[in-house]
């Protein structure tokens, strides 16, 4: 017989009270509390042991609480209260999972059965996104709830700039150098594969086995099967680290002409990637932007395309997209924008037999464009000594005409004139260096805090392995420098994360009342850290999220604690593009007409209650970083 | 004057007069009830933490439990030990003339409501369909128990002899030392949220929940067993009078 309504209807009416169910579908609640049951637990009871084998039900807190036991590792226990969910990675991963839940007080526990568990997974897409985060990091789990408003989305928005790390999804299949020719074959049938990875002792990729290989280097060659596989495999496989982005990956491939690419961390195989994995993340809508500019002739063209890429940005962050793939996009559009521009204009300036390259600075070099980012770039070129001003004047002309068209596609001029086309920022590759060595070897805080956005350069046009060996030589001055690392983290720790003692957050006085600047007291503290540890450790990666995720694998530092800081770091970015997206006059005139004010002010108490909760912990997230900043390289 | 036999030949007589379907009905009940004695766990012997138990309200038209009719029934089904959402009862059962206002005050199921509720007849084969031979689980269970008896025996002409177990009397003898007399000082006691007060599906659910909380601690104190149970019931009645 049916659920009565008013013991359904109190069920739903709990549920909907609390995270994940406040975002599911009322019918796919009733589906719930229709299927549950409910169990009391005295206190001290052990309620989930993953003792008693693999999970069966999922317990929903409805009152009490419940106390989580490790029991792999030691860390601190955690306790749930009403409304919380268990074991959620272990029903979702079908495992006994490693945590020992025990009742604190009297708990009553709704139930659901690992088979009606399955089912709402497959029903409700905020239940499993709930889950997938729940799996993916337990504890991000405050910050990762967040992110299941936007992985829906994210998911088809993948770009090429993500890193390989987050495609690579299942184990690779390898064998041993050692390993006869037999066995690896068997094991390539047993898994259906066609290739399989050859790694030594240590794990190191050492080459690649294919099908193909087979008939080539073993039937006709009439060698013998109890060969072992290390005679006859490709030796020197393509390799990459799985921090490597897509990119990167589909051009190693296109270079080498393999199909296959060994994906490694610390210089052990994680995993492989196909071409077809990476086909997969080009999406329809960027690559016909992408194919619009490129087939561009004039700039006409390129200001219809720049019309579409704002229209597919506005439309992502609609859509609810996370930040990094939503940055992440921008960037590779307007990279692709301003590459077309730059070969559009070349022909007509003398620019023949200058080795050079255009250079982005600030949040283009460091490939966070949001949606209002004016110029900010500069030129590298390389010459003899003697020709420099002469070529300096022929690249200045170039680059007026160059900024100019920029702002006419809607990149506004820098107000601080960092661009390409003052004459001080149009400097020799000697004179890059001088400049540098300045900064490094005799800083100053105030100038500190104008060179800063240079220090996050990225070739972007011309020559890029000039602004390669740019970066080379630095990341061999800036580790040895203690004097300039410490004033960058003192730079760093200058802005203080806006926690109230009182109320939850410190909001500004004044003009703007009542509001928080998050690019002052908010992403610019993880911008400024993350380059301190890169200039530090000498880490050439001017992307923030990718700078902290590489310090924190230098540092030792456990990659929860680095997630959680990029997370943070992403949420503040995705606070940033909903409130700029939001203050755009929405009546579009021509896209150097369109008003493109910088809004970065958000007032804490009208947020939602999750996005409060979110931004707090994204604050208590950038005072922790900066506390390791301060212990790890400020010392 | 009351002849000998009257009341079983008017049950009888109460038994013809249904209509075919429900004697069926009936009759497949009976057959349900001789089959059930021979498996375990329906007999008492059977284990507690695997029984089923019906935790059950009625309210009805007034506090008399000799005249008073049966308004609505809401039961709700423990088994192994957790409340089962997808094994539950409820039904209104129509009235000839709604109850007086007060009780309609205090039930608030109105008038409208209880013109418009289901027949009695079907209600009650329901119902006992429902049971499937279970324990019934109330508070202050004798009420219950010879409301539904009489209207069994008036609508249907069958006696059943549904088994009750008193939440009222176990309560005290499995949590002692707490001065609870109503439902709501229980459910206040052991912090039980109201989901709808007197309404028979709310407090049937309040009752459930407390059954949870006594079969943990009957378990606790070593009971294994329903007749267990039962037989603890009856030693706190026999203390009740006593007292």
């Amino acid at each position: 017989m049916a659920t009565p309504v008013l013991i359904a209807e109190t069920t739903v009416r709990f549920l909907r009270s609390h995270v994940p169910f406040s975002r599911m579908a009322r019918k796919d609640l009733e589906f719930v509390a229709e299927r549950v049951k409910l169990a009391y637990f005295p206190v001290g009871t052990t309620i989930v042991d993953p003792a008693h084998g693999v999970a069966e039900q999922l317990h929903i807190i409805q009152r009490g609480h419940v106390r989580v036991h490790n029991t792999t590792t030691a860390s601190d226990d955690e306790v749930r209260g009403p409304g919380e969910c268990f074991p959620v990675a272990a029903l979702a991963a079908g495992t006994a999972g490693a945590r020992r839940f025990e009742a604190t007080e009297d708990v009553f526990c709704y139930q659901l059965t690992r088979e009606d568990f399955e089912s709402l997974r497959l029903r409700s897409v905020p239940f499993a996104e709930y889950c997938t985060a729940v799996l993916e990091s337990i504890v991000q789990q405050s910050l990762g709830q967040l992110r299941q408003n936007f992985s829906h989305r994210a998911v088809e928005q993948r770009t090429l700039l993500e890193p390989l790390k987050v495609l690579v999804r299942r184990d690779p299949v390898f064998c041993e150098t050692t390993t006869t020719v037999r066995e690896a074959l068997e094991a390539m049938r047993q898994e259906r594969i066609g290739t399989i990875a050859v790694v030594d002792g240590q794990r190191r990729p050492g080459g690649i086995f294919t099908l193909t290989d087979l008939m080539d280097r073993v039937v006709l060659p009439g060698v013998d099967l109890s060969a072992s596989v290390a005679e006859v495999m490709t030796p020197a496989p393509g390799t990459l680290d799985e921090l490597a982005t897509a990119q990167e990956a589909l051009s190693l491939m296109a270079q080498l002409g393999y199909h296959q690419l060994m994906v490694t961390r610390e210089n052990r195989l994680v995993g492989v990637v196909s071409e077809r994995d990476l086909f997969a993340l080009q999406r329809v809508t960027m690559r016909n932007i992408m194919q619009s500019i490129r087939l561009s002739r004039d700039l006409t063209g390129l200001q219809r395309a720049r019309r579409d890429i704002d229209a597919l940005t506005d439309n992502l962050i609609a859509q609810g997209a996370a930040a990094e793939p939503l940055t992440h996009t921008i960037t590779a559009l307007n990279d692709a924008l301003a590459d077309r521009l730059f070969g559009l204009l070349a022909p007509r300036f003398e620019l023949d037999g200058i080795d050079w390259c255009w250079l982005s600075v600030g949040s283009e070099g460091r490939r966070e464009q949001t949606v209002a980012t004016d110029q900010d770039n500069a030129i590298l070129f390389d010459c003899e000594a003697a020709d420099r001003d002469a070529v300096r004047q022929r690249l200045l002309l170039y680059a007026r005409a160059a900024n100019d068209a920029l702002a006419e596609l809607g990149f506004p001029l820098c107000t601080g004139d960092i661009m390409a086309r003052n004459p001080d920022h149009c400097l020799a590759a000697e004179e890059w260096r001088a400049r540098f060595a300045v900064w490094i070897r005799e800083p100053t805080p105030e100038a500190l805090l104008q060179a800063n956005i240079f220090f996050d350069f990225r070739a972007l046009f011309g020559n890029l392995a000039l602004g390669e060996g740019l970066r080379n030589w630095l990341m061999g001055v800036t580790p040895e420098n203690r004097l300039f690392q410490r004033l960058l983290v003192a730079n760093a720790l200058q802005a203080e994360p806006p926690l109230g003692m009182i109320r939850s957050f410190r909001t500004d006085d004044g003009e703007h009342a009542g509001t928080i600047d998050l690019k002052t007291h908010g992403t610019r503290i993880f911008v400024d850290a993350a380059r301190a540890f890169a200039l530090a450790l000498g880490i050439a990666d001017t992307n923030t999220a990718q700078r902290l995720r590489l310090a924190g694998r230098r540092l030792n530092i456990d990659e929860r604690e680095t997630d959680s800081a990029v997370e943070a770091y992403h949420f503040l970015q995705m606070l940033r593009l909903r409130a700029q997206r939001d203050a755009l006059e929405p009546d579009r005139g021509d896209a150097a007409e369109r008003p493109r004010t910088v809004v970065n002010r958000i007032d804490p108490y009208t947020l939602n209650d999750l996005d409060k909760r979110m931004l707090k912990e994204a604050f208590r997230q950038a005072r922790s970083l900066q506390q390791r900043l301060e212990q790890t390289v400020g010392q | 004057m009351r002849l000998p036999f009257q009341r079983s030949l008017e049950a009888r007589r109460t038994r013809r007069a249904l209509p075919p379907a429900v004697r069926d009905g009936l009759r497949l009940l009976r057959i349900r009830a001789r089959e059930r004695i021979a498996e375990e766990r329906w007999s008492d012997s059977g284990l507690l933490s695997l029984a089923r138990f019906v935790a059950l309200d009625l309210e009805t038209t007034g506090p008399n439990m000799h005249a008073d009719r049966i308004i609505s029934i809401g039961a709700v089904a423990v088994a192994a030990r957790a409340i089962r959402h997808d094994d539950a009862f409820e039904v209104v059962v129509r009235q000839e003339r709604e109850s007086g206002v007060d009780n309609i005050l205090i039930h608030q199921i109105g008038g409208q409501e209880q013109r418009g509720g289901a027949d009695p007849v079907g209600a009650l084969v329901s119902f006992l369909r429902y049971l499937d031979g279970a324990v019934a689980v109330a508070f202050r269970a004798e009420f219950d128990a010879t409301v539904l008896e009489r209207e069994l025996r008036a609508w249907l002409g069958i006696r059943v002899g549904v088994r009750f177990l008193d939440l009222a009397a176990i309560l005290p003898a499995l949590l002692p030392g707490t001065p609870n007399d109503s439902l709501d000082d229980w459910a206040r006691h052991c912090g039980l949220p109201p989901i709808g007060r007197h309404h028979a599906i709310a407090d049937a659910y309040a009752n459930a929940q407390l059954l949870l909380i006594a079969l943990e601690r009957a378990q606790r104190l070593g009971l294994t067993t329903t007749a267990d149970l039962i037989a603890l019931e009856k030693s706190q009645r026999w203390l009740g009078r006593r007292r």
